[in-house]
């Protein structure tokens, strides 16, 4: 009977089948930069915690932007920002405070990154609203081939003799930025209603000289080689610069003499971070041996463990990125230079 | 004893339900067998058929995208839209009204663009829109030189056509493929030359990727989900739209992840895969999954020096529950067949066990009846176990049966051993006195008389002693011999020891008829012996003592005491005398009784 039984429970066993049921680690939910958080930083830190990162890449701010706005920051743990951003974060409240006590490995940053102080954007209300993590100026990227002189102005990408030789970057504040510096404004973050239609025609005239906008330093680089480009906006600086000589191309960099955009990336604690000790764990993981050396050797960029690697140019320290005097702006306005539309048509309300 | 003590089952029962079972599990094991064979053969039939699915969308999307290149051919090479980017004006109305045919009549274009080389900028535009074919112009014409489809296919050898990534159509203004996801084709327009021609520009189709696949994919069964990944794995069409192109909102979602059976396809070892997919930690139920590699137009560059033709991994999902759900069915019939086959099993298990104890009953009904009239039949004539059973038991009968016809003579002649004498065959002392108290009993209650003789021999003595033993008991059985010549029928002899003889004679009332016996016997026993072989004529002669019953006694002691007692008078008053026992208590000479010798 035991065996009918069985054969009857082996039949009946088939015949449904158990509902699988699923595991839930908790996930820390990250949104960066390209090569932020490489794997390896992120499988140590599953390993010492036991936390998932689900990994969401930006390669702009205008795409960080959307992100952060659309459900006001509820959508991740942590973001890694400009300080621009970030200040702009802040303001709006997609970010929670930081609490520097729960981030040990700050001391083992240079001194210029442990002040809140000396780094505008970061403080709002009184509050630390960021961490300091890599930094870089824009420089730009030329073939030493094709320049008997090195350049040094920014104007080089806008020279004729170059078109369809130029790769610059797709992102709408760095973008007016750059005009506003070939115009010679007095800061590049703030454009006066008067400066519109000159930096309109200073990109509109950028777009007909480049290849293309990229977006990743990868693609920059893959693009460069194919396309035998001359010149590259080094929206992501020395991490590119690593790029093209990994590739094998023989690259020069230099900081344009109007002087350079620079920035700070800072980590910052979403609103919708769900555990505030294990968000604050992670940034003291990302400040530690493993990511700070795969940064500065497999990117390319600085970590904040030395504050001494921007370049300057002239004497004319970096522009710090700062928030600009209208986002949405810029935004709206890049969108359609980049689409192809005429000055017109982008100059429109 | 325990409640929990099972009932004790008789061998017909046991065997009934041992049959039964077996016959059960047989049965069982069958249909499970079958409900296995089944299910397996329906799964190879849905795996073929999805596996054939997938290989016939495949094949569609491939010449889809065939179709597409001989569109852009034809395109690239017609005089109108050579003639427009040189700057005709009739000819670039005439390219409009070619291209708004097209989109209107290819339901997976977008877009139909001619680009100059001059400065980037759309000459003739064609968009899909809500209300159908829209025609781009004036300002609404862009600049596009910097887009990929423009600089790569420019860079392209004369003649190349260009095949983008697939990828979300971020163009601001392109009606219909805004955010959608869409591939373009574009291919150099060269002018008409002796020498080759001069490059004019580009023609663009937008491919809508998913207007594409809706179409092909219309005529799947329902529940099947389609996948698509580009040539690194990321999902282009996943059934969970957050897991289509996540590379563009910086995320990965890639289908060896999610089918790690798919890597050999990636690497290009294999064409296809056919293979069940467990439940994932998604909640998706274990599924029936088949992903083909499709490769398409071979000529077309993904880039300027980069490589060509393209290739896609498409796959399709059933679950597994909706290919089974015949096999539902079939463990229906299974089960009811399992039962049907049980219900009979254990009708014949009941029949079976009964035939086989039926004739173990009649065997053991035999056995209980053995030596009892009304013979048992046995089922002797069964060629089987049971038969020879039978027979061998038939056989012990008959031998038991002859044995004890032996016993019971041995027992009887042992019988007759002890209750007569050896030498003369007469009864014996035993005999005697189980016999008289019988007698008395019996004359007791008919209201008879009853004699006792009591008969002594005169003279054997000397016999005994001059002539020797054998001599002496030959004497003996001639005197046996003669008293039961002088004696009715029905009268009892015996001789309880040596030369002593007792005669019990029921039915004798009168004094007459008893003096009449005794004188008989005197006289029989008298006369000469003749021993012709030892020429010898011996004689003896008998003293007799009476008693009769009631008068000398009621019970045996006293009536043979009484008779002892007359014998001894008889001997007393002479040999040859009789002696009635009545006649002593009254002082009558003993041999008043005596016979006139």
């Amino acid at each position: 009977m035991r065996r009918i039984v069985a054969s009857l429970f082996l039949i009946a066993a088939l015949c449904g089948g158990w509902p699988a049921t699923a595991s839930a680690a908790p996930v820390l939910r990250v949104l960066a930069w390209p090569g932020y958080v490489e794997p390896e930083v992120a499988a140590e830190f599953r390993a010492r915690h036991g936390v998932e990162i689900e990994l969401t890449v930006v390669d702009n701010d205008d795409a960080l932007l959307e992100k952060m706005r659309a459900r006001a920051g509820g959508d991740f743990d942590l973001v890694a920002a400009n300080t621009a951003e970030i200040a702009r974060y802040a303001a709006a409240g997609w970010l929670q405070p930081i609490d520097p006590e729960l981030i040990p490995t700050r001391r083992t940053q240079a001194p210029r990154f442990r002040n809140p102080a000396a780094l505008p954007g970061l403080v709002h209300d009184g509050r630390l609203f960021g961490v300091p993590f890599t930094y870089a100026e824009m420089g730009i990227i030329y073939d030493r081939k094709a320049f008997p002189q090195p350049p040094d102005s920014l104007s080089a990408l806008w020279d004729p003799r170059y078109q369809k030789r130029v790769l610059a970057f797709n992102g709408s504040s760095h973008n007016f930025s750059l005009a506003a510096l070939r115009l010679g404004l007095a800061s590049p973050f703030g454009l006066a209603d008067k400066d519109w239609p000159a930096a309109v025609d200073q990109l509109i005239a950028l777009r007909r000289n480049v290849l293309a906008f990229y977006s990743q330093p990868d693609e920059a680089a893959d693009l460069f080689v194919r396309h035998q480009a001359a010149l590259l906006f080094a929206n992501y600086g020395s991490q590119q610069v690593k790029a093209l000589a990994d590739r094998g191309v023989e690259v020069g960099y230099f900081i344009p003499r109007e002087g350079a955009l620079a920035w700070l990336d800072c980590w910052a604690v979403t609103r919708g971070a769900r555990d505030r000790a294990l968000a604050h764990a992670f940034i003291d993981h990302l400040l530690g041996d493993t990511a700070s050396r795969l940064l500065e050797q497999r990117q390319g960029l600085s970590s904040t463990r030395q504050g001494d690697s921007i370049q300057a140019a002239g004497g004319k320290p970096p522009h710090w990125l700062m928030p600009v005097e209208d986002a949405e702006r810029r935004t709206r306005l890049w969108q359609r230079i980049l689409s192809g539309d005429r000055r017109d048509r982008v100059l429109q309300p | 004893m325990s409640a929990a003590a099972p009932l004790p089952l008789s061998l017909a029962q046991r065997l009934a339900l041992a049959f039964a079972l077996l016959a059960l599990f047989a049965a069982g094991l069958t249909g499970y067998f079958a409900y296995q064979d089944g299910r397996q053969a329906l799964l190879a039939t849905a795996t073929e058929q999805l596996a054939t699915a997938t290989r016939v969308l495949g094949g569609r999307i491939a010449l889809t995208l065939d179709s597409v290149e001989r569109d852009l051919l034809l395109l690239a090479r017609h005089p109108d839209s050579v003639a427009a980017l040189a700057g005709d004006g009739q000819s670039r109305e005439h390219a409009t009204d070619l291209f708004s045919r097209l989109v209107a009549s290819r339901q997976a274009y977008f877009q139909i663009r001619l680009i100059a080389v001059r400065d980037g900028a759309e000459v003739v535009r064609v968009d899909r829109s809500a209300s159908g074919p829209l025609v781009v112009g004036g300002d609404d014409l862009q600049e596009k030189a910097h887009y990929p489809y423009v600089y790569e296919t420019l860079a392209l050898p004369a003649g190349g056509m260009y095949i983008s990534p697939a990828g979300i159509n971020h163009e601001q203004g392109a009606h219909d493929a805004e955010g959608q996801p869409s591939l373009q084709l574009a291919m150099q327009v060269m002018s008409e030359g002796r020498n080759g021609g001069r490059l004019l520009g580009v023609i663009v189709i937008n491919v809508d990727l998913d207007g594409l696949f809706h179409l092909l994919a219309t005529d799947l069964p329902g529940g099947t989900d389609v996948y698509l990944a580009n040539s690194s794995g990321d999902f282009l069409i996943h059934p969970d739209p957050r897991q289509a192109f996540a590379f563009d909102r910086g995320q990965r979602a890639l289908v060896q992840d999610a089918f790690p059976q798919t890597r050999p396809l990636l690497a290009r070892d294999t064409e296809r895969a056919t293979f069940r997919s467990g439940a994932d930690a998604a909640g998706q139920a274990d599924r029936l999954a088949s992903f083909v590699r499709v490769e398409a137009l071979p000529a077309a560059w993904r880039g300027a020096r980069g490589e060509r033709g393209v290739h896609f991994l498409l796959g399709l999902a059933q679950p597994l529950s909706g290919v089974l759900a015949k096999s539902g069915e079939l463990a229906g019939n299974a089960i009811r067949n399992v039962l049907l086959a049980g219900v009979v099993a254990v009708l014949l298990a009941f029949i079976l066990a009964r035939a086989v104890t039926a004739s173990l009953r009649q065997i053991e009904k035999a056995m209980a009846n053995f030596g009892k009239p009304g013979a048992v039949e046995l089922p002797t004539g069964r060629q089987d176990e049971i038969g020879a059973l039978a027979r061998r038991f038939a056989a012990m009968q008959v031998q038991m049966r002859a044995q004890l016809v032996t016993l019971e003579a041995q027992r009887q002649a042992l019988d007759h051993e002890a209750q007569h004498d050896w030498l003369t065959g007469l009864a014996n002392r035993r005999n005697l006195i189980g016999f008289l108290p019988q007698a008395l009993a019996r004359s007791t209650r008919q209201q008879s008389g009853l004699s006792l003789f009591f008969i002594d021999l005169d003279g054997f003595k000397p016999i005994n002693d001059t002539y020797g033993h054998s001599i002496g008991d030959r004497v003996l059985v001639e005197v046996g011999q003669r008293l039961a010549r002088g004696v009715r029928a029905g009268d009892f002899i015996a001789r309880p020891g040596g030369d002593e003889f007792v005669v019990i004679c029921e039915g004798l009332h009168a004094e007459e008829e008893v003096s009449r016996v005794a004188e008989k016997l005197i006289g029989l026993i008298a006369q000469p012996i003749e021993l012709a072989d030892k020429a010898l004529r011996l004689q003896v002669g008998a003293s007799v003592g009476i008693a009769c019953f009631p008068n000398d006694g009621s019970d045996a002691e006293t009536l043979t005491g009484a008779a002892d007692r007359a014998m001894y008078a008889a001997k007393t008053a002479g040999r040859g005398v009789w002696c009635l026992a009545g006649a002593l208590g009254h002082g009558k000479p003993a041999a008043a009784g005596a016979t006139e010798r």
